[in-house]
């Protein structure tokens, strides 16, 4: 049976594992106790004492708050709302759709065309981390990139209820 | 860790192209130059992966039909977060050149382009410049002697630029992964040549670069439930440019279920349309 220490795991998360690592543990089977030692990495790390239920990102977290709700949180504290809404749309925005602030990022001639496109960004109300970037033409509803089946996921995948 | 570089699916192993001589030996087009595409790699905490550009140069034929097939106008795909999607691409040919003449008279010839805004390919020979970003397109045609610039795509970078590694954008630097002005541009990262013309980090600079980036995103922006309402009105008036409009109309018209999700997204009546 495949078995990893807590510390790997925190090397994965920290992206300093070795191409040839990272390589066999991909090939591998999956340890069965990697999703509970990977939140335990990560509950460590975040300022906060809320339950991490499932990570969406480097930076956000679906929680289980102590009242019981569910709710998307970042690193830095921020709050979005419950689980099941776009986090998105409690998020602030900054938008690239001129040449300008495209050269920030690309050459000239290397970046998109403004009017065919734009990039939006997604920025964390507290520390300013850049959460998200969507490419869309103007005009394009506010992506909802991901929304879990919590409790299958728990009930199915992890053997256990919410 | 970053993307793989000059990387391809496994299907189509163009991604590195082999060796020069064999394609030369297949096909009317020489290689002047081919190496690593500066600003190919989409930013992020770590980049994707970096594309390569060859300069090729019709010979040994009275005529050679080119075409050109890639996104221009628009990203081709998406980072993941946070990252920046890969750059979107032009194209770019030198047509009438005076390559017989440079190559009678060993006189320079561009290897490489590298910039569009300071192309090493435009500067070292003359001729009728076409660029532009109708990245598809019909066959073109190509005489004896024009030079072709490809440049493959890279990949897409994930998390945020501002923590990546300050080192790992002084080394793509140094190994011309990255030009130097987006060193702070993109990643907040200040860096200076010392005398052997190698970049060296600036530390303290290089972090109060990236503070004040962390403000100044906080102060350009705006909660996103404000921009959706201003965003409206922009959708009610239809203001968009013609390809984006019709996009739109298509799509609505191909999915009801997407329609439908577009019109309560932007609280439009049920009979709207483009």
């Amino acid at each position: 049976m495949t078995h990893y220490d807590k510390s790997t795991i925190a090397d994965l998360v920290d992206g300093r594992l070795e191409w040839s690592q990272l390589k066999a543990m991909m090939s591998n089977f999956k340890d069965p106790d990697r999703f509970d030692k990977y939140i335990a990495v990560l509950q460590e790390r975040v300022p906060w004492d809320d339950q991490i239920l499932l990570p969406l990102g480097p930076h956000l977290f679906i929680v289980r708050k102590a009242d019981g709700s569910i709710v998307t949180k970042s690193r830095s504290g921020y709050e979005f709302g419950d689980y099941r809404q776009n986090w998105k749309l409690k998020a602030r925005i900054r938008v690239r759709d001129t040449d300008a602030s495209l050269q920030e990022l690309y050459p000239a001639m290397m970046h998109c065309t403004p009017g065919w496109m734009e990039l939006r960004e997604y920025i964390d109300p507290l520390d300013g981390t850049l959460l998200e970037v969507e490419a869309v033409p103007p005009g394009y509803p506010v992506v909802h990139s991901f929304q879990p089946d919590l409790e299958t996921f728990y009930r199915e995948w992890l053997g256990r209820s919410l | 860790m970053d993307g793989e570089d000059t990387c391809a699916a496994m299907w189509n192993p163009e991604g590195d192209m082999g060796d020069v001589e064999a394609w030369e030996i297949l096909e009317p087009l020489l290689y002047l130059g081919r190496r690593i595409r500066p600003n190919s790699a989409g930013p992020g905490k770590f980049r994707g992966g970096s594309g390569f550009e060859s300069i090729r140069m019709v010979y040994n034929t009275p005529n050679q039909v080119l075409y050109n097939l890639g996104e221009g106008n628009v990203f081709l795909g998406t980072g993941l977060f946070g990252g920046y999607p890969a750059f979107a691409g032009y194209r770019q040919s030198i047509k009438r050149t005076d390559m017989a003449r440079r190559i009678a008279h060993q006189l320079p010839y561009p290897v490489s382009d590298e910039d569009p805004e300071n192309s090493q390919m435009v500067a070292h020979v003359e001729g009728v410049l076409e660029r532009d970003k109708r990245t598809i397109h019909l066959p073109d045609p190509h005489a004896e002697y024009d030079l072709y610039l490809s440049v493959l795509r890279g990949g897409n970078g994930l998390g945020d630029v501002l923590e990546r590694d300050p080192m790992a954008v002084v080394r793509d630097l140094n190994e011309g992964y990255l030009l130097p002005r987006f060193a702070t541009s993109t990643y907040g990262v200040v860096a200076f040549q010392n005398a052997a013309g190698e970049w060296e980090l600036d530390a303290e600079a290089t972090a109060e670069r990236r503070a004040a980036m962390r403000r100044e995103r906080i102060e350009q922006s705006m909660p996103v439930e404000e921009w959706i309402a201003q965003q409206r009105a922009r959708v009610v008036q239809k203001d968009f440019i013609e390809p984006v409009r019709q996009m739109y109309q298509e799509s609505m018209s191909l999915s009801p279920t997407w329609a439908a999700h577009f019109r309560s997204f932007w609280g439009l009546d049920a009979d709207w349309s483009l």
